[in-house]
């Protein structure tokens, strides 16, 4: 765009404002992504520690049945907000979306480092939470009232939740400041012919879950301060009148369900807030590497369109018995099963993108094939609990661990996982570490299956979620036991493989193979810059024009097997 | 290398699923109630479900052993085909309908007990459970969550005369077999959840409001009820026992159950002639007491 003479992008100068203030997209993506990581790791700590008293009970002491709730709570809450949301957001979209649609920036630069900072503020009032009287909460991720907040029912229920509130409150913060950024940057900042149709689809996903972060986390935001009037004020928002320690508390006339209600408005498009972006990552990891256009962009982008708009009402999928209106349960069944043809529509087009290609299999490929592989079975298991009465026996039983961790858990972390190994010579220059990263890759990926299919076994026989033990549960057989036994081991395992990716992340940055100026020949616009690494501005003088959709791959006739996306319009070849 | 291991793996994992599930080495307990319905839902959406599951992992392995890169490999080039995506939305559509279709069917009637169904009032608290039956009358008292107290446990009114009747159980619950049995279900402190797995069945039950399940045991036994809603630290221990026993047994044990009357030392309701049941109510302060012990735990603590 014009204003190329002495556009106001002056390189800034000394660490601080560098690195640390830094209002580059790209700075502030590394940060988010380096923060979320970090929690993501203490995430999976707590995981460990989770599976450590199911897989060997009573082996160790430290793990009681109070703290095993903070652990479960805090793995949750972390997995879900402080790691995925931020890092798929915060990390992907923002060094992505001005890369991948050729602007200099985000719309907003200023906005964009306090929306690192806020969250970094979040994160920071989460981990205090573990160290205030009581400690954190141990009300389950999804705060239910009245038991999150009734002091003697689980530990954390005074400071530990309000804190935990207040943190997700400035999170609430932080993700609106960014998602303004991101949907204004993609509809204001497209460079000269990027049309919408011409996005690649990850910024269509991430723009897209974008608008539903600024549409649902208002009610987790309002449902949160409600909890905390209860809390801290003695409200009766989500109390009614209660019997707990031989006495009639002060609370009345409140409805604990109203509360499940405006947390499942927030937490199912939450699931696909966390999706949908590894869904556009993987989609376009795929086309790259199976050298081949993804199959029916279009559809692709409005089954996306189509999952975001049903994802709102659906929400009380989470909710059929939970005591609402059992009625709702007719809609909130159909309105699921609906919401499975598009996801279907999207899981088609990847499997018919890969036939007859001509498969690179690097590291970002196989995680992004697992990724496919991973939310089909997350996907299909999601018809067993969608669909009202088979989700009776199931409810709240490990089934439903098994299934949310597989489609949105595992699906998002092996998206992620695609699309750091994907972009990292676009950050630092340098290729990831192959072998390591395909290392990485078997363990992760057969070790999820290898935690995950089993726990649906353990959850058919009707073993409940949050159980500190299952001892004496005379409905599931010995071997139970076994199962989880086995499940543990893995996630150690799986957990321990971790450790090859953080050391590849960080001794590439400086040794990795050179990776020039487009490793993947990749048609993106991304790979396109006058830099390798690009610097301030992304672009020269001028930012690129677009002539053609970012899947330009095999076309008959071409001299390459891709032609980059702003290759001038006559030219057959990139 | 890659290649083949990659698409091992993909046809591990649709082969071994399949045979896991197939195999039934671990699978739902055996069913004990009427919702064998239930049970047909949960086959044909894992047949379903599982069919795609399968062949798209079998796809996604060919896929990989055909078309990894080689020598003079080139990728066609197309990318639309709107009669097939058409044809693959209607399959999926007409899958999903013929998983919801019956499935809404059985819905209906699990929200519609029957008429002459038993009803008995599931009263959950931390952390145990608690009953209240019927009684001659065959009418739950009215109750009220303001009425709790530690002499009122089950905060029931009574100014209801329907109430005094009505039994309180607080060790295994014995229900009939094959009569209906209708749970409405209370909660004094937070939300719990009564799950019978052989039953098949699950409901909240809620401070302040009451929630409904329905199921006919069809076979005698013990069967564990589990509460599966986080209801603070002990949530694990929250057990209770049903005990399903032929009608004539389950008669001679419920004339035994204490009465709320005797229980809060009501005076004699008016129009009902139970004479009889106080007399027989005598001996069973200890079968009351005879309780588990996460029961004799938190009634302990309810009562500091």
């Amino acid at each position: 765009m014009g204003h190329d003479e002495h556009h106001d992008h002056h390189e800034p100068q000394g660490i601080w404002a560098k690195y640390i203030f830094s209002q580059d997209h790209k700075v502030i993506a590394v940060q988010y992504t380096i923060v979320a990581l970090a929690v993501g790791g203490f995430g999976m700590v707590l995981s460990w520690m989770i599976r450590l008293q199911l897989g060997f009970p009573g082996e160790f002491d430290f793990i009681r049945a109070d703290n095993y709730l903070q652990f479960v709570t805090q793995h949750g809450m972390i997995m879900v907000v402080y790691l995925l949301t931020a890092l798929l957001l915060g990390g992907f979209g923002n060094y992505c979306i001005p890369l991948m649609i050729g602007a200099r920036d985000m719309a907003f630069p200023v906005l964009n480092m306090l929306s690192f900072w806020t969250y970094f503020v979040s994160v920071i009032l989460m981990i205090a939470a573990f160290f205030v009287p009581g400690g954190a909460s141990g009300g389950g991720w999804t705060l239910n009232p009245p038991q999150s907040i009734l002091p003697g029912a689980s530990p954390g229920a005074e400071a530990g939740i309000q804190m935990l509130i207040a943190s997700l409150a400035v999170f609430v913060i932080a993700g609106t400041m960014g998602g303004l950024n991101y949907v204004t940057t993609v509809l204001q900042l497209r460079t000269k012919g990027m049309t919408l149709m011409r996005m690649p689809l990850t910024v269509w996903s991430i723009f897209i879950a974008s608008i539903l972060a600024l549409l649902a986390f208002p009610a987790l935001f309002v449902g949160g301060v409600m909890l905390f009037f209860d809390s801290a004020l003695g409200t009766s928002f989500f109390i009614p009148t209660v019997f707990q320690g031989g006495k009639l508390l002060a609370y009345e006339g409140g409805n604990p369900i109203l509360y499940q209600h405006l947390f499942w408005y927030f937490g199912h498009p939450e699931v696909y807030i966390v999706i949908l972006p590894a869904m556009g990552v993987a989609s376009d990891i795929i086309s790259t590497n199976a050298r081949k256009p993804i199959f029916g962009y279009s559809a692709m982008v409005w089954s996306m369109i189509a999952i975001a708009v049903i994802s709102f009402i659906v929400w009380a999928h989470h909710m059929f018995i939970s005591g609402m209106n059992p009625f709702f349960g007719y809609w909130f069944a159909i309105a699921t099963l609906i919401i499975a043809v598009p996801s279907a529509v999207k899981t088609f087009n990847w499997v018919f993108t890969l036939w007859e290609g001509n498969l690179q299999l690097n590291t970002p490929m196989l995680f992004a094939i697992g990724f496919v592989s991973t939310f089909i079975i997350g996907g299909l298991t999601g018809l067993f609990l969608g669909n009202v009465i088979a989700d009776v026996p199931l409810h709240d039983t490990y089934f439903v661990i098994a299934h949310f961790h597989l489609v949105m858990g595992i699906s998002a972390i092996l998206g992620i996982f695609a699309g750091i190994y994907y972009w990292y010579p676009k950050v630092t220059g340098r290729l990831m570490n192959e072998k390591m990263g395909k290392t990485h890759f078997w363990a992760t990926f057969v070790g999820a299956y290898l935690i995950f299919f089993p726990m649906f076994m353990v959850g058919v026989q009707g073993l409940p979620r949050r159980y500190f033990s299952f001892s004496g549960i005379t409905s599931a057989p010995e071997s139970v036991g076994g199962l989880n036994t086995f499940i543990s081991v893995w996630a150690l395992i799986v957990g321990v493989a971790q450790i090859i990716f953080l050391v590849n992340l960080v001794i590439s940055w400086k040794t990795g193979k050179e990776a020039g100026h487009n490793p993947w020949r990749s048609a993106g616009l991304e790979w396109q810059t006058p830099d390798i690494v690009p610097g301030h501005g992304n672009w020269g003088a001028e930012t690129p024009v677009v002539t053609r959709w970012p899947y330009e791959y095999s076309t008959p006739g071409a001299a390459e097997d891709f032609i980059a996306q702003d290759a001038p319009a006559e030219s057959g070849a990139g | 290398m890659v290649a083949t291991t990659l698409a091992l793996i993909m046809f591990g994992i649709g082969i071994g699923g399949a045979a896991l599930v197939i195999s039934k080495v671990w699978w739902f307990p055996e069913l004990a109630s009427n919702w064998s319905s239930i049970d047909d839902t949960l086959v044909i959406t894992t047949i379903v479900t599982g069919i795609v599951f399968v062949v798209l992992h079998l796809i996604m392995g060919v896929s990989i052993m055909k078309f990894s890169t080689r020598d003079g490999l080139v990728a066609k080039n197309w990318h639309e085909n709107h009669k097939l995506e058409k044809t693959l939305i209607i399959i999926v559509s007409i899958g999903c309908v013929i998983l919801l279709g019956p499935a809404l069917g059985i819905y209906a009637n699990y929200l519609d007990a029957p008429e002459d169904a038993m009803e008995v009032d599931v009263l959950g608290w931390q952390w145990a459970w608690g009953y209240r039956l019927p009684g001659e009358d065959g009418v739950l008292g009215r109750t009220n969550p303001k009425l709790f107290s530690n002499s009122n446990f089950f905060g029931v009114d009574p100014d209801d005369p329907a109430s005094h009747d009505d039994q309180l159980v607080f060790g295994p619950l014995f229900l009939p077999k094959d009569r209906p049995a209708k749970f409405s279900m209370r909660a004094k402190d937070v939300i719990h959840s009564f799950y019978i797995p052989e039953f098949r069945i699950k409901m909240d039950a809620v401070p302040g409001i009451i929630t409904e399940s329905w199921a006919t045991p069809i076979k005698t036994g013990n069967f564990q009820v589990l509460c599966t809603e986080l209801c603070g630290v002990s949530h694990y221990l929250m057990r209770s026992t049903v005990m399903v026993v032929e009608q004539d047994a389950w008669d001679g044990w419920a004339q035994n159950q204490m009465t709320v009357a005797k229980m809060m030392n009501l005076s004699e309701p008016e129009p009902e002639p139970t004479e009889k049941d106080e007399t027989a109510d005598e001996s069973d302060g200890e079968v009351a007491e005879a309780t588990e012990s996460a029961d004799v735990e938190s009634t302990d603590s309810e009562q500091e």
